[in-house]
């Protein structure tokens, strides 16, 4: 086993690696899914308010944001079982890796994709908000159809940020050894090729995934506009 | 007949309504006259409650409901017989010409879908847009997106149309189209008050013609009274610097 | 399972003995990082031949690729050829003697500064063009309105999104522990080997971290509020 690197083990790997790439994938849109729902829950509390919950989000985004993605992931991989231990008695710790990422990764980007959503919605004039009522429409009926459609369309250049750095952030599931796209490329780095390969090569796809998301989203964005006029 | 009964309204300390009361007949056109921040446009936010008025009350037919203290349940009620139009249009960017017109019909009427549809092309064709069904407000000039507004109060059977200023925020040459088609709706029979700056169009559409300043009606007439033999002191002093404005153009 | 507050405690005393560390990397990331990033921001926004097309291929692909991966893959590089590159440049220094905090100022500084040298790129975009005219019909050369318009121009602007990436630095620090590096985390997790619990250590990082980035972000906003006053007198 050679410290160099070699073309050879570098195309050896990249088949055995790449299936595990839908494992990172699938933590991503998970973590997306079920994180944007909450986010445009949390950004319609703070939007419109809401007592007491309203703190409770503006708090919430506070801790997240104070804390490392790692420390959060770490701390949720440590203290859920604690948790849940002393709620209902169940141990949790055999429970897959996946998981306990998947809840950090929901709790973290919950807070972001919230604040990116509030902001959004913020944005959307006041006026149509008054047109909304004036018709005869509810608040929540008011919401749903006239402002958060248009607040998508304000917060999809954030979107897409984000969802490029929380694909990135998959990557710190190395710190606690889930069998993903990064952990499968550490343990055939220790097995049969060198991690220089096998690192290089997620390295590769990593930034082959990102730039694509950026240009889906800069293409979504151009248009979803409303008929508005715009050069793509 | 509807009525506003001594309405209040303050910003914090500012009191911009001290005492206003208003009555509405069937089939009259009251324009609303006076100088910024005498609280024309917010006497006409309270009534649909686009501001909650410190106190007041709306009285629609036979029914009196409190401005201040009116329920969720009361003030959709009220949004459901009286409609607005904005001075800046409030089309819903997010949605067609048509869809504007029918989504108040749909969502907050229940009307059926087509029904809904075939009520939204009728008014669009009453309009002259027609054409123009399936197009984005940012697709439209202004003055065919307020005369799509105007189509959507209009299409709600309200007992009330209320305009804020229709034509404040157009270029000069599309404001003719946006007050013919006000005149039709005139013509129509429903009640509407309009506060406007455009004089000549109040004198030759308006039953009634109202003046407020500071707060306070200060004197209520027909057009002729008002244009011609104003009482007040106020009254003659806004009137000598609009009408000379008007008249001033011709001298250019 | 239990959390024993006084375990907590000596994880505490633990990290915060490797705060000087983890500000020590900090800092000098965050200052060559914002250096080099301003300068290749210049390049590329004066469209300097050569120059910006090789920074923009750089910075397209370095942010495509985490933090993490930077630090395994830079880890691996560093561990396979320090030794001949200090031969090379005539250094009798071998890897044993250099305190491996020295891969974390690499490691750090080089991920830090694509995404700050896109904020400075960004913020100099949406300078007003008629501002650049104006600097040149008066007769300023280029170091001048640099200095003394567009720069200051740009601070207001740049700023929310330089405060992102300063943090996201502070953030990626917690990774470097995983070859080896001594900061806040590895530091607070000391303690936790002899009595093989986790959960303290974890707890007691997490504060650590959280009140040091709060502490960023209170006197960022601050600052902000300075520039933002400073930046409408100009435009009036």
């Amino acid at each position: 086993m050679g410290k160099y690197f070699t073309w050879e083990g570098f195309f050896k790997a990249a088949p055995l690696i790449i299936k595990y790439l839908p494992v990172t994938l699938g933590i991503t849109f998970i973590t997306l899914g079920i994180a944007t729902v909450i986010a445009v829950l949390v950004a319609a509390i703070r939007v419109y308010k809401v007592p007491v919950l309203c703190g409770i989000c503006k708090g919430y985004l506070h801790i997240i944001r104070g804390l490392p993605y790692v420390v959060l992931l770490l701390l949720v991989y440590y203290f859920l079982p604690f948790l849940v231990f002393k709620l209902f008695g169940i141990d949790i710790n055999g429970w897959d890796k996946k998981v306990f990422v998947i809840i950090a990764f929901v709790i973290h980007e919950g807070a972001y994709i919230g604040e990116i959503f509030r902001a959004a919605v913020e944005a959307v004039p006041k006026l149509q908000q008054e047109a909304a009522y004036s018709v005869g429409l509810t608040q929540y009926q008011a919401f749903f159809r006239i402002i958060l459609p248009q607040s998508v369309k304000v917060a999809i250049p954030a979107y897409g940020a984000n969802f490029v750095e929380l694909f990135h952030n998959t990557a710190i599931t190395y710190m606690i050894g889930v069998m993903d796209f990064i952990g499968r490329a550490t343990s055939l780095g220790g097995a049969s090729f060198n991690y220089i390969e096998t690192y290089l090569f997620v390295a590769v796809v990593y930034a082959a995934i990102s730039i694509a998301i950026e240009f889906l989203f800069k293409y979504v964005d151009a248009r979803y506009q409303f008929g508005a006029k715009v050069k793509v | 007949m509807i009525a506003v009964e001594h309405v209040k309204k303050s910003f914090g300390k500012q009191s911009v309504l001290k005492d206003v009361s208003l009555e509405i007949d069937d089939g009259d056109v009251v324009v609303i006259l006076g100088p910024s921040g005498s609280g024309k446009t917010t006497l006409l936010r309270c009534i649909n409650f686009l501001e909650r008025a410190d106190e007041g009350n709306l009285l629609i037919i036979n029914e009196r409901i409190d401005l201040h203290s009116a329920k969720r349940k009361e003030i959709l009620n009220v949004r459901k017989r009286v409609a607005f139009v904005f001075q800046n249009y409030g089309l819903f960017a997010n949605k067609t010409a048509l869809q504007n017109i029918t989504e108040g019909l749909i969502v907050s009427r229940k009307v059926p879908k087509d029904e809904a549809n075939k009520k939204g092309e009728e008014i669009l064709e009453w309009v002259g847009l027609l054409d123009k069904k399936d197009y984005y407000p940012s697709q439209l000039s202004g003055g065919q997106q307020q005369r799509i507004g105007i189509a959507r109060a209009v299409a709600l059977d309200p007992e009330l149309i209320l305009f804020d200023e229709p034509t404040s925020a157009l270029d000069p040459e599309l404001v003719g189209d946006v007050l013919s088609l006000i005149r039709k709706v005139a013509k129509k029979g429903i009640p509407m008050v309009i506060v406007t700056h455009e004089m000549s169009f109040a004198q030759e559409v308006a039953n009634k013609v109202v003046f407020m300043d500071g707060g306070v009606i200060v004197e209520q007439g027909t057009p002729k009274d008002i244009f011609y033999h104003p009482k007040e002191e106020r009254t003659k002093k806004f009137l000598e610097r609009v009408l000379i404005q008007e008249k001033e153009i011709y001298y250019i | 399972m239990e959390i024993q507050f006084d375990r907590v405690v000596s994880s505490l005393q633990s990290g915060l003995s490797y705060l000087g560390n983890t500000l020590k990397i900090s800092v000098i990331a965050i200052l060559l990082g914002t250096i080099i990033a301003l300068i290749i921001a210049l390049v590329r926004f004066y469209r300097i031949p050569v120059l910006s097309q090789v920074f923009a291929f750089f910075v397209t692909v370095y942010r495509g690729i985490p933090i993490m991966l930077i630090l395994l893959i830079g880890h691996l590089l560093y561990v396979m050829y320090f030794d001949s590159v200090a031969r090379a440049l005539h250094l009798s220094v071998t890897i044993k003697d250099v305190d491996i905090i020295l891969l974390g100022y690499i490691i750090l500084t080089i991920g830090g500064i694509p995404s700050i040298s896109e904020t400075f790129r960004g913020a100099m975009n949406s300078i007003d063009k008629t501002q650049f005219e104006a600097c040149y019909s008066v007769g300023l050369n280029t170091s001048q309105s640099l200095r003394r318009i567009i720069l200051p121009q740009m601070l207001p602007v740049a700023f929310p999104g330089y405060i992102n990436n300063i943090l996201g630095i502070v953030k990626g620090i917690p990774l470097l522990s995983a070859v080896g590096i001594m900061e806040i985390m590895s530091g607070a997790l000391v303690p936790c080997s002899v009595s093989y619990s986790y959960l303290e250590g974890y707890a007691a990082t997490a504060i650590i971290y959280f009140v040091l980035i709060t502490i960023i972000l209170a006197a960022s906003k601050r600052i902000e509020k300075y520039l933002m006053r400073y930046r409408v007198i100009t435009n009036e």
